[in-house]
């Protein structure tokens, strides 16, 4: 067993969220919104908390109390620092949900968007008048107590202001960036747990540089590390936070490295795809006059970190200025709030093997036992909303599901104990991807795996088929499109098998781990005679397919 | 209407780096192997050229280029009011 412990945690600033907000309002500072034509919003952290306040008071007209949990479905924008800020400050809980994807599939979102509302038993839903008109089968499976209200239309209401105190072990907030679609994970943090995480981050932001620190980012804010690592640290700090869509940095990946230029901005996170993004999609013309010397926090999070895509990024944009120190790989999960080790600052990223996710944040200790990972500190959460049992030991650890090893003091991962395939920073049950071929002719009902396999960006989704035994040609298409089709997720590696190779529990069921293993060493192969030709055959075709 | 597959093929050709002409008849997942990003950055690339707000409800019916085309003509004829 190896034990790592970070240093000790500074006493947090604030008592609880509301606290930071108002303390935030009385410096200068504050977020800036930035549209796909690189037009800004100002909104100063002390006209976010004056909005705030009038929001509050319209919550509590239309009958929200202490305690209550209010659901949030928003795209970044100013209504959604209504709608956060108004909850905590009317006393309940805000729980940010998805917002749907232009063009994405509705029913998944409709599913989505109930279990969500349900599993942390929401009394009302915020939003706007453009997704409100999608969120109609959702409510009507839920059935949120007060329906749904529009942002903007209570602000409107408001005919005063409120401000609740609130204390340390309230609930601040409920995310969801750990669960599946399939099982949805209500993880539940107090504002004791969220300022303990947020104090230990900010000892990364000394104010010891030629300029202060301020912050980009593009991603979510119903996301762990959009909502806390980026809206949440910047109100605790306090300092300038610049936000876009993450809808505009998917599109055009050059404005989120102009913006960071522009601003001079010292903090911007983003998990490895955004990285291997930009690498692939940014044009030089599309950076002309950008300067990202002021960058020294590139933190990379929130999924496997490849170390090709590192390198690349770094010999990219060594032009730009990039200094490649910056890059910071981290490792986290939405139970411990978010940050659970970080890699020294302005050190740079150290590979052995795998990439060094770094030490222990302060206040956070970690044990690897039997490759096992597990965390312990004061902004990991207790229990998961509306559960009876608690997430953690009653020593206070919480297994990660994580499986990783120590060397050096330093942090590595090198896999999971659970099912699952993360992409774009995105956790996926495997059933979203095998049920989502449900129907295709060829195709053995039932008898698909999908699994996570490392590719050279990153990682990637395989699908292990078992066809009926009579090969319809064009089937590996078929097989591609359909997942496609139906979860957006482009599979790089597609193997159809005879009927009976995927390894099965004695009742039949099949193993998805193991599947993997085989696939990964080679060993997949269909029941009966092994022929050192058909061994032969197995390897060159995984070659061509890695 | 050429005006917008012109730009729906920009689109694939710049920003996602796809080799080949594009077709009115090609399906944005089984032809041009769009995954979710990809169909992102088109709808956003549209919007920002044509000034108008593709809906998340559109979803509904677009399979092919030539159903997106005809998709951002009607929002164009028909822009919806935003709030």
């Amino acid at each position: 067993m190896t034990l790592l412990r970070g240093e000790p945690l500074p006493p947090s600033r604030h008592a609880t969220l509301q606290r930071a907000l108002a303390a935030a309002a009385a410096s200068p500072k504050g977020l800036c919104f930035l549209d796909a034509q690189e037009r800004e919003r100002a909104l100063p952290f002390a006209e976010m908390h004056a909005r705030a306040r009038k929001f509050a008071w319209s919550l509590q007209a239309i009958g929200i109390r202490p305690g209550d949990r209010v659901a949030l479905v928003l795209p970044t924008s100013i209504d959604f620092m209504d709608a956060f800020f108004g909850t905590l400050l009317a006393g309940a809980t805000p729980v940010p949900l998805y917002p749907p994807v232009r063009l994405g599939r509705l029913d998944e979102f409709h599913e989505r968007t109930a279990r969500m509302l349900s599993v942390s038993s929401a009394r009302l839903l915020l939003s706007d008048a453009r997704i409100a008109r999608l969120l109609g089968v959702a409510l009507g499976r839920a059935r949120p107590a007060l329906n749904l209200r529009l942002v903007s239309e209570l602000f409107d209401d408001a005919r005063g202001e409120l401000e609740l105190p609130g204390a340390p072990q309230d609930l601040a907030l409920i995310q969801f960036s750990s669960g599946t679609t399939v099982d949805p994970k209500p993880v539940a943090l107090t504002h004791a747990n969220v300022l303990s995480n947020a104090a230990a981050i900010d000892t990364f932001l000394p104010e010891d540089l030629p300029w202060p620190q301020s912050g980009v980012s593009w991603l979510p804010l119903y996301h762990d590390m959009g909502l806390i690592g980026c809206l949440l640290l910047a109100v605790v700090h306090p300092g300038d936070m610049t936000l876009l869509g993450p809808e505009i940095f998917l599109a055009r990946p050059a404005l989120w490295l102009r913006a960071i230029s522009r601003k001079r901005a010292t903090i911007s996170v983003a998990p490895n795809f955004a990285f291997g993004l930009c690498v692939k999609r940014i044009r030089d013309e599309e950076l002309e006059g950008v300067d990202l010397s002021s960058w020294t926090l590139a933190l990379n999070g929130a999924e496997p970190i490849a170390p090709a895509v590192l390198q690349r990024f770094a010999d990219r944009f060594a032009k730009f200025g990039f200094d490649p120190r910056a890059l910071t790989p981290v490792y986290g999960l939405s139970e411990a709030t978010l940050a659970v080790t970080f890699t020294p600052r302005r050190r740079g990223a150290r590979v052995v093997r795998a990439v060094s996710v770094g030490m222990p944040v302060p206040g956070m200790e970690v044990r690897v036992e039997r490759g096992q990972i597990a965390v312990r500190g004061p902004s990991v959460m207790k229990r998961y909303f509306g559960r009876e049992q608690d997430a953690i030991s009653p020593d206070g650890w919480l297994d990660t599901g994580d499986l990783g090893f120590v060397e050096d003091g330093e942090l590595f991962i090198s896999g999971r104990a659970k099912d699952l395939v993360i992409l774009r920073g995105k956790n996926h049950a495997p059933q979203e991807f095998e049920d989502a071929l449900d129907g295709v002719k060829g195709v053995r009902a039932g008898c698909a795996i999908a699994v996570a396999v490392p590719g050279e960006e990153g990682e990637e989704l395989a699908l292990l088929v078992e066809t009926d035994g009579v090969l319809v040609p064009g089937l590996e298409e078929a097989v591609r499109t359909s997942v496609l089709e139906r979860t957006g997720i482009r599979a790089a590696l597609v193997r159809l098998l005879k009927p009976g190779t995927l390894p099965r529990t004695s009742s039949g069921k099949l193993r998805r781990s193991e599947a993997r293993r085989q696939l990964l060493s080679f060993e997949l192969r269909p029941p009966g005679k092994v022929t050192a030709l058909g061994m032969a055959k197995e390897l060159v075709r995984s070659w061509l397919h890695s | 209407m050429d005006e917008i597959v012109e730009e729906i093929a920009r689109i694939l050709r710049e920003e996602l780096g796809h080799a080949r002409a594009v077709r009115l008849e090609d399906e944005l997942a089984r032809d041009l192997q769009l995954d979710s990003v990809g169909v992102l950055t088109l709808v956003v690339g549209l919007e920002n050229k044509f000034r108008m707000a593709l809906d998340e409800q559109d979803a509904v019916g677009v399979r092919t280029v030539a159903d997106l085309v005809a998709l951002v003509q009607r929002r164009r004829a028909h822009p919806e009011p935003r709030t």
